[in-house]
């Protein structure tokens, strides 16, 4: 080891180790990444920024926003669901899917025939396909014939975290349609669920749960991924959240803002931007426990020269409107240009019929 | 008493004297020493002026030169270039002409080359919070100083390495790989970096993945490489004892290379799920170079240590640069992968890592053999005029950085319950709950401003005895 | 910044003579450079601690590292996630827009069509008619002479589609061209069953292009 040009021969190979593996490994892995069409419109995602929103984004690595706030939102689990849609030609049989039927469900009717056969100790009944139950039939007393095997399915039941009830008929549950019957599984369990109901006859469809406390407050439908990113340079993911995410502004609810109001009117996209430039001119009337720093020198006191220059912004709490300078309305642009609402190959979202319930430890595929 | 392993031809016969290697050594290295330890000064004043915004977004408001999302980079990168790196040429400098017993190559135009660093680094500053960041962590300079930069870096790694190939004593020392190591991966870091960012642009994430890659091979291998370099050095020469072992200290040297550089991106989110693993993994396999290496210094000094601590202010600073380098790695080992990884994604806890790594290893570290070359370059002596500032300087500074590491450690804690269930209120408690533990990082940068100061008031002494010495009058 | 310019001062050599004793007997250990001890041991426990560690890595990147996959970015899963399946009205839809590229030349991607040329889709009662018979007819046979379309007359030949497209295009782009939201259209959708029927039915015309007043009287 006295030998100079050996240590630096020794240093240059293992930089170029780590370099290949996590510089070109990267880049040959994404540097081809395209916008994704969406489907059944003409448009990608993401799209190119208009030219107001990218001189934002300048506007916005200039303060140094990125520094304070993140811009991708985090996943913590990606599970599965089945969604029936319609009860289809088969309707009597579909009527078992329900959530409450109360039935052995056909999702599970293979592993009761499976569990039937291997395990003749327990006992079950070997049942080969369920009788058909006329509309308006009460479910209740047909639950006693199968209170052994549903005692069993209960076990596989919970895993899979169907829901069940036992108290309505079937017409009021076909009325709740769409509605998921399958909540929260692995992918083939979901898939496997979903060819069952479509070969019966009934329609249901592939539901998608993107779980985790980013999304569960509404700070975006889905995970940031790579492609979301590809139109961005400097790319401003940020790497610490003094303030809240805005990876998904443009998008998102009212009442999900860091500080939520009720809003007023049914033009949101207006209201968000109102109360984005207030919070600009001063955080603290926005929300007063903001550490946000004013960015009072974005507006004018006096009317500028332009004739297109916007309207003047009306403080609350001050008589004298304040004029957003252009560089304020860049921003702003900017800001409401994120949305994340969109699905992607690597990050799919479903459109949901019934609002996902919030779980407390979301069963692992 | 040193018994190495030198052979024996080379080193009397054509061996510069000590009193020619230190005279040519003088002017850079003593203007490096200056030069970053203001930088130091600055560099925690604006760290010290951000943190205030944190919970008092009123201080300074309304003036976009200091908005907190500019001050903190200007910070940052003040801290790694102007005071950091130069610390690093310097003591680089310092101890190829020591241990290889060479004069410094072309000593002037070092010092020139120095001058044009700080140039560059201040340009860069004010370009920071001018505006033109350019949205890169620990890469923030605009172009227009990164270029200038990089070209006099070029001279300042060029002489060095001439100087080393040089060197009468053939002999390299352990300090001395690591002095080499990091001469040489700075500028192969810092153009690819530079070039993939800022030239020939990569799409999308690739650029935060290769700015998480640059940040992360400075902190891991070049600093915390030189910081290694100073404690192998100041260790055995204070207890006066050699070096444990030959065999472990290449292991960790090769293992730290080889390792250090993978680590780092391992909370990186909107990327594929294999880099944050591998980087988390690299993080945890990352314990064993730093413990082999630390255990080596603990082994040589074992034994005298309690005695070292009291007789030498150097060794004081050394051994906790040490420790906290061993606390720094555990720590990123435990919160760099699965549940501790996401608990503390995009908190201040994450953010700490650079502070605790540049201000406290390796700035504590460079402080200490500061502490050393500055008086043996000035007044010939192996202590600064002043004991008292040297006591002050040491515990402002260990004080200060663990009141940062401390506060901004349970600050992240604080965001991350926050975060990890979407039932708790940002605003009053990620935000509005951490002002307190903010308010610790405060008093933290003060006090190692207060600490850099002490050292340049010693410094400061230092030089007036050297030069009522040279004009004449009793020493 | 300001340089600090030292030469050697007088003071200097008298501090600096001790360190030109020889090495090997330096009088003051703080004068001579550190070095390596001589019987430095050399132990294999960093490489074992390092085998294991490697292996347990290599448990956590197999767990949490998605296949070392571009398009996987939970950690736990090895394939990129499964699509939502699309309802048979999604998957008309776009094999629809796909098969009306052929369409687009004479009628436009905006399904206006050209003034006086070629009648627009977009909003046309031929087109949004509550069944689909009339289109089916059109699509499978074409049709030919005075024509009046949203109060416009047009007088042209549509060239008969019968050989060329498939039951299932058929009603993919009857469907398309009924319900395209961009072009503000809504109207039920064709099932292949229904253009299979109305083939049948017509199997007789042998490719005679319809006129508007016979298929006014269609139902």
């Amino acid at each position: 080891m006295n030998h100079g040009p050996l240590i630096a021969a020794g240093a240059f190979v293992s930089l170029a180790f780590s370099w290949a593996a996590l510089v070109m490994a990267p880049q040959v892995q994404l540097g081809s990444l395209a916008p994704a069409p969406i489907p059944n419109t003409s448009d990608v995602h993401p799209a190119n920024r208009p030219g107001l929103a990218a001189q934002g984004a300048e506007v916005y690595r200039s303060l140094g926003c990125y520094q304070c706030h993140t811009r991708q939102v985090r996943q913590d689990a990606l599970l599965y669901g089945a969604r029936l849609v319609d009860r289809g030609s088969n309707a009597s049989t579909i009527n078992l899917e329900l959530p409450g039927s109360g039935r052995t469900n056909l999702v599970n009717f293979n592993l009761l025939i499976a569990l039937a056969k291997s395990r003749a100790d327990l006992g079950i009944t070997p049942v080969a396909v369920p009788p058909v139950l006329a509309a308006d039939t009460n479910l209740a007393p047909v639950l006693k014939e199968f209170a052994t095997e549903l005692k069993l399915l209960k076990q596989f039941d919970d895993k899979a975290r169907i829901v069940r009830s036992t108290s309505k008929t079937v017409n009021e549950l076909a009325a709740t349609l769409p509605v998921e019957v399958l909540e929260r599984t692995g992918p083939d369990e979901a898939e496997r669920a979903v060819k069952l109901i479509n070969d019966a006859g009934g329609k249901a469809e592939l539901v998608i749960y993107n779980l985790g406390p980013d999304i569960e407050r509404g700070w975006g439908a889905r995970r940031s991924v790579a492609r979301d990113f590809v139109n961005d340079s400097p790319v401003l993911l940020g790497s610490l959240r003094v303030g809240p995410d805005l990876a998904c502004l443009g998008s998102r609810a009212p009442e999900k803002f860091a500080a939520p109001w009720k809003p007023a009117s049914t033009n949101l996209t207006a209201e968000i931007e109102q109360r984005l430039l207030d919070h600009l001119y001063n955080p603290r009337l926005v929300a007063p426990a903001s550490t946000c720093p004013s960015a009072k020198y974005l507006f004018a006191t006096k009317q500028p020269e332009q004739r297109f220059a916007g309207e003047p912004l009306q403080v609350p709490g001050s008589d004298k409107p304040v004029y957003p300078r252009h560089e304020a309305r860049a921003l702003v642009a900017y800001l409401l240009d994120q949305r994340l609402d969109v699905g992607l190959p690597e990050a799919p979202v479903t459109k949901s019929a019934a609002p996902a319930k919030v779980a407390a430890a979301p069963a692992k595929p | 008493m040193t018994a190495s392993q030198t052979s024996p031809s080379a080193a009397c016969a054509t061996a510069p004297s000590a009193v020619a290697v230190e005279a040519s050594c003088r002017l850079p290295v003593l203007f490096f020493a200056f030069s970053s330890a203001t930088w130091l000064l600055f560099g925690a004043v604006l760290a010290l002026l951000a943190s205030i915004q944190l919970y008092q977004p009123s201080f300074m408001e309304g003036c976009p030169w200091v908005t907190y999302g500019r001050l903190r980079p200007a910070a940052v990168n003040s801290l790694v270039y102007g005071f950091a790196l130069q610390a690093a040429f310097g003591l680089a400098l310092w101890l190829i002409a020591r241990l290889g017993r060479v004069e410094l190559t072309n000593p002037l135009g070092l010092f020139i080359a120095g001058k044009f660093w700080n140039l560059a680094v201040t340009v860069g500053v004010v370009g920071v919070l001018a505006g033109d960041a350019t949205g890169f962590d620990l890469l923030e300079f605009p172009l227009y100083a990164a270029l200038p930069l990089f070209a006099s870096y070029a001279c300042i790694g060029a002489w060095a390495l001439i100087t080393l190939k040089a060197r009468t004593e053939r002999t390299l020392y352990v300090s001395l790989w690591f002095v080499l190591a990091s001469l040489l991966w700075f500028p192969w870091i810092l153009s690819s970096a530079q070039g993939l960012l800022l030239g020939w642009r990569v799409p999308g994430v690739v650029q935060a993945i290769v700015a998480g890659w640059f940040g992360n091979n400075l902190l891991q291998v070049v600093l915390i490489g030189m910081a290694l370099a100073v404690m192998f050095y100041f260790v055995p020469k204070v207890v006066g004892r050699p070096l444990h072992s030959q065999s472990l200290a290449q292991n960790g040297f090769w293992l730290l290379l080889l390792i250090g550089g993978w680590t780092g991106l391992s909370q990186l989110s909107a990327v594929p799920a294999w880099i944050p693993a591998v980087s988390g993994a690299a993080n945890v396999l990352l314990v064993v170079p730093v413990v082999v290496l630390v255990y080596n210094l603990y082994r040589t000094a074992d034994g005298n240590i309690g005695e070292a601590w009291k007789r030498s202010g150097v060794f004081r600073f050394v051994t906790v640069a040490a420790f906290l380098l061993l606390l720094v790695t555990l720590r990123n080992a435990v919160f760099g992968i699965g549940s501790g990884a996401r608990y503390t994604q995009f908190t201040y806890f994450a953010g700490a890592r650079t502070d605790i790594m540049v201000l406290g290893v390796f700035g504590l570290a460079a402080l200490g053999a500061l502490h050393y070359i500055v008086p043996r370059l000035t007044v010939g002596q192996d202590e600064l005029p002043s004991d008292g500032l040297v006591d002050l300087a040491f515990w402002a500074s260990v004080v200060g950085l663990v009141s940062v590491a401390i506060g901004y450690s349970f600050a992240g804690l604080a965001q991350g319950a926050v975060g990890a269930t979407a039932e708790r209120n940002f605003l009053a408690e990620a935000v509005t709950g951490v002002a307190g533990h903010l308010k610790l990082v405060t008093f933290g940068y003060g006090a190692i401003g207060v600490g850099a100061l002490a050292f340049l008031a010693n410094f400061g002494l230092a030089l007036r005895r050297c030069c009522a010495a040279c004009c004449g009058g009793v020493r | 910044m300001s340089k600090k310019k030292h030469k050697p001062s007088p003071a200097a050599p008298a501090a600096a003579a001790s360190q030109r004793v020889p090495k090997q007997a330096a009088a003051q250990a703080a004068e001579s450079e550190p070095g390596v001890s001589v019987a430095s041991p050399s132990s294999a426990w960093p490489f074992v601690a390092l085998g294991v560690l490697l292996f347990g890595c290599f448990l956590y990147v197999e767990n949490t590292g998605g296949a070392f996959r571009a398009d996987v970015f939970q950690g736990d899963y090895k394939t990129p996630p499964r699509a939502a399946a699309k309802s048979p009205e999604e998957q008309l839809l776009d094999r629809g827009r796909q098969v009306y590229a052929a369409c687009a030349a004479c009628h436009q991607p905006s399904g206006l069509g050209a003034p006086g040329q070629f009648p627009p889709l977009a909003g046309s009662e031929w087109v949004l008619h509550e069944n689909p018979n009339r289109v089916i007819r059109l699509v499978l046979d074409g049709v030919g002479g005075p024509m009046t379309v949203k109060g416009a007359a047009y007088s042209n030949v549509m060239v008969p589609w019968r050989d060329v497209l498939s039951d299932a295009d058929v009603a993919a782009v009857s469907s398309f061209i009924r319900n395209n939201s961009d072009w503000g259209n809504k109207a039920s959708f064709v099932t292949p069953a229904q253009v299979k029927a109305i083939r049948d039915e017509t199997k007789d015309r042998s490719g005679r292009p319809w006129t508007a007043d016979e298929l006014l009287k269609v139902p």
